[in-house]
């Protein structure tokens, strides 16, 4: 009984498996699109690329945009959506993005990338094209064109003598020196030129300290008069709200430019326009860049007094708002209580407002979605947290009031808002309990990451003398045959050691000529201390170098049998060899018995003879 | 041969060794990092290069001269430099990231897609010429051992685990050094112009058939004067491309 109520247990549980494993692959569905509002556009003209991701899940992964040469790309917002409905949640994530053309032609948007659950997503390549723009249209954008000056500046009657700072310039300025942090601090870089470019400037955003920022496309443009020149000029603007108290550094912007030198003209020309304009086509390009001075900016921490308890950081000015999906549900079924936060600051910032205790419901994960807007160059909108709930018995159960306090720069004041409490009917549940596709309330999520960037450079210089060793060895050539040649002739000496090991008869053989020269040596050394002890060596080399030679040891036999060996077994040595062995044998023997005087010139002469007869009995003992 | 040896200790200890960085006096990158830090990208770029000629293979440099033209906007250029970078010292997280950042945005995947991450970075711990450094540094140590293996028979007991061990390790680090002239890192060039064509052979009478975006990693199969034969592996074409399109690794 035991064993069945188990398996039982078992099957429930792998059903259970299986379901999850279903719901986890359905909600790896996305949709992924990109279009935009218009494929024609004239070079001074913006357009709006939409990127839209959509599927079956509660995060959703930010697009890759591609390196887009032939465009200026500035991000104008984000909208996003979600709904849950009977535990399954589905979000829709749009991404807007302003581009201005750099160039007139037939253009392209590469594909866009998108990477979710080790899966790729790509869209089509969208087709652009980018026109002239229109004669009674303004100057193009990012491409500020040539005109006449309103009047002739003075000092440009000296023509060779020219003052491209005059002409090009860019400045930069924020609305405030100073503000409080999170605080929306706007900053515009305003590019202003007086002469013809050749091609588009380009412009190098500033790095940032202690700050984030946010584009306010599209970039203006437009012409003025500055000390009686008139100039076009390109307007880019971007909201920044400081990260902490302190000092903060909007470090120079850059605008590189090519700018046609100078040609002889007439400055009092009434076509100097004209003909500096035609003059374009045939003129060479100098480099010219212009860059921001930086600058500093003060970040003020927020006041410590008067602040709410419920405060959690929000700097701007919201309101906030809650809502139920449905006031009547069955206990065990889901409910989404969303809290809407509208207004103007920085959103991303903005984290969920605390929601009391609710012991009469299971509270699940938070999830949030947010819609900014840029509006007048105010960067705002709506961010909703959506939490959902569900009773755990029937009855009229209490959702309590969420307080959401802000700190409002404007009139430097903290403020509290707060929802009213609701009320829902629940009614008795099913037996049954669905199984939902979100999860327990959580740990706060973590930081989100909004974009992303090459890391800084390495400031510190380090030698690297492990890389740099490696590969001096790796490029060691020739010089690595060295070890194994070394183990080549240890090998081959070894080889040869053995060989001769395994017959002794023959190295005596081969070494028998060289022993007895050794000895004979040493006999010529000690022949004049010590005759009869040269004598004694040299008799004792002869009967050893027969021994070696005929491999037997003559010692124990006698000068005749020794003779008789030697023919048997070199059948073709001369008489005159033998006789001369004997001679010297004899002669040898003899001297061990002579008298001192007689001794030493005999030795002498031995050696000689011995000396001699080495060469011939090598010649006529040869196997 | 002493040079070899001092190599070798160098070799060893400074793969896991970080050594002392310069000190500030001494240092000439101070400037060029503040040129980098006010977005002078050109003169940091200058600043660098300056420095890569007395000691090309500083990673350091390497990667930093990358940064500035990643900042320019010179994506060909800024791959070409981290890769070099990788190369050296393919395990650093920074040199790591810019790399597949830039090449990301150039329409390529850093990591095959499927390999995972953490095999790719083991994988890719040592650089090619460390391995091989390695490699050749085990190979003198197996001969000299095996010399006196041959030579002192007394020894012959001591030194068969000891043998055995070091050719296994041998022969592992030589598969490995190996297997990674097959990566696509290796011998290979970086796209540094827009839309560079691929011709059918080394010459403008021959076909463009395809073009190749800047920043493209592809494969040096052979050169001559003015062209390089290309692979580009993972369309499974070749052909060829002028020098001065690509910048050689």
């Amino acid at each position: 009984m035991n064993k069945l109520k188990f398996g039982g247990y078992f099957k429930v549980i792998l059903l259970g498996l299986l379901t999850l494993l279903f719901q986890n692959r359905a909600g790896a569905e996305i949709t992924f699109s990109a279009s935009v509002d218009k494929k024609t556009v004239a070079v001074n003209e913006s357009f709006t690329l939409t990127v839209t991701v959509s599927g079956d899940m509660a995060n959703v992964p930010e697009p890759q945009i591609p390196s887009i040469p032939d465009f200026y790309i500035h991000s104008s917002g984000r909208s996003q959506n979600f709904s849950i409905i009977n535990g399954k949640i589905s979000s829709s994530v749009t991404f807007n993005y302003v581009l201005t053309p750099k160039f007139i032609g037939k253009k392209q948007i590469p594909p866009i990338t998108l990477f979710h659950d080790r899966q790729k997503y790509v869209t089509s390549p969208i087709e652009i094209y980018v026109t002239q723009p229109a004669r009674t249209s303004q100057p193009q954008t990012g491409q500020p064109q040539p005109v006449k000056p309103a009047k002739t500046r003075p000092g440009t009657a000296q023509p060779r003598e020219r003052d491209i700072s005059r002409d090009i310039f860019i400045t930069a300025e924020t609305d405030k020196a100073s503000a409080y942090v999170h605080e929306q601090i706007n900053l515009t870089v305003k590019f202003y030129t007086a002469i013809p470019l050749l091609g588009n400037p380009e412009y190098v955003a500033p790095q940032l300290k202690g700050l984030i920022a946010e584009d306010l496309p599209p970039i203006r443009n437009g012409e003025t008069v500055i000390n009686g020149v008139k100039y076009y000029f390109n307007e880019i603007r971007s909201a920044m709200f400081g990260i902490d108290e302190g000092e903060a550094m909007i470090y120079p912007a850059v605008v590189k430019a090519q700018v046609a030198e100078e040609e002889d003209v007439d400055p009092f020309d009434p076509n100097f326009f004209f003909q500096k304009f035609f003059a374009i086509p045939s003129a060479r390009g100098i480099p010219y860049q212009v860059k921001t001075v930086p600058i500093k900016i003060k970040l003020k921490s927020l006041p410590e007094n008067n602040r709410p308890a419920s405060f959690k950081g929000a700097v701007g000015d919201y309101i906030i708002s809650a809502e139920i999906d449905r006031k009547e549900v069955k206990a065990g079924e889901p409910v989404n209580f969303s809290i809407k936060i509208n207004g103007r600051g920085n959103l991303k910032t903005v984290t969920a407002p605390e929601i009391g205790e609710m012991p009469d419901f299971k509270v699940f994960d938070t999830m949030s979605s947010l819609d900014i807007t840029k509006h007048n160059d105010i960067v705002g909108g709506r961010k909703v947290f959506t939490t959902i709930l569900i009773p755990k018995s029937a009855g009229r159960r209490k959702i309590p009031a969420v307080r959401f306090s802000f700190f409002n720069p404007e009139t430097k004041l903290y403020q509290e808002l707060q929802t009213s409490p609701m009320e829902i009917n629940v009614l008795p549940g099913d037996a049954a309990v669905k199984q939902y596709s979100f999860f327990e309330k959580q740990a706060p999520a973590g930081i989100t990451p909004v974009s992303a960037d090459i890391h800084y450079i390495m400031e510190k210089i380090k030698p690297h003398f492990g890389v740099k060793s490696a590969l001096k060895i790796s490029g060691s050539g020739w010089i690595n045959l060295a070890p194994a040649l070394i183990l080549a002739f240890s090998i081959l000496g070894m080889q040869i050691k053995n060989a001769r090991m395994r017959n002794p008869l023959l190295l005596k053989y081969k070494k028998a000529r060289s022993n007895a020269e050794d000895r004979i040596e040493k006999a010529e050394e000690l022949l004049e201390k010590d005759a009869s002890s040269a004598a004694g060596i040299l008799y004792s080399s002869l009967i050893d170098y027969l021994s070696d030679k005929l491999g037997a040891d003559i010692g124990a036999i006698t000068l005749k049998k020794t003779l008789e060996l030697i023919k048997n077994d070199y059948p073709g040595i001369d008489d005159y060899v033998l006789s001369e062995v004997k001679t010297l044998w004899e002669g040898l023997e003899r001297l061990r018995y002579a008298p001192s005087e007689a001794l030493q010139s005999g030795v002498s002469d031995m050696i000689t003879r011995y000396t001699t007869l080495l060469d011939l009995l090598e010649k006529g003992l040869k196997k | 041969m002493s040079a070899m040896i001092l190599s070798s200790v160098l070799l060893l200890l400074g793969v896991f060794i970080n050594a002392r960085p310069l000190g500030a006096a001494e240092n000439p990158i101070l400037k060029i990092n503040e040129d980098y830090r006010n977005a002078n990208f050109e003169q940091a770029l200058a600043g660098y290069l300056r420095l890569l000629e007395t000691d090309p293979y500083n990673p350091s440099l390497l990667y930093n001269a990358g940064n500035c033209h990643s900042k320019l906007g010179h994506t060909g250029q800024a791959v070409a430099y981290y890769l070099r970078a990788f190369n050296l010292l393919p395990r650093n997280s920074d040199i790591r990231h810019n790399l597949e950042y830039v090449m990301k945005h150039s329409g390529q995947s850093f990591r095959p897609e499927g390999a995972p991450p953490v095999v790719y970075f083991v994988y890719y711990f040592f650089s090619y010429h460390e391995l091989k450094a390695i490699s050749i540094i085990l190979f003198w140590i197996l001969c000299l051992s095996g010399a006196l293996y041959a030579v002192k028979p007394g020894l012959r007991e001591t030194l068969k685990s000891y043998l055995a061990g070091i050719s296994i390790l041998f022969v592992f680090l030589y598969l490995w050094s190996a297997m990674r002239t097959t990566s696509p890192f290796h011998n290979s060039a970086v796209i540094i112009r827009p839309d560079v064509p691929m011709l059918s052979g080394p010459g403008e009478n021959f076909k463009a058939y395809a073009n190749l975006p800047e920043g493209s990693i592809v494969k040096v199969i052979d050169s001559n004067d003015l062209y390089y034969e290309i692979g580009v592996a993972k369309e499974g074409i070749k052909g060829w491309i002028k020098k001065e399109h690509v910048e050689k690794i």
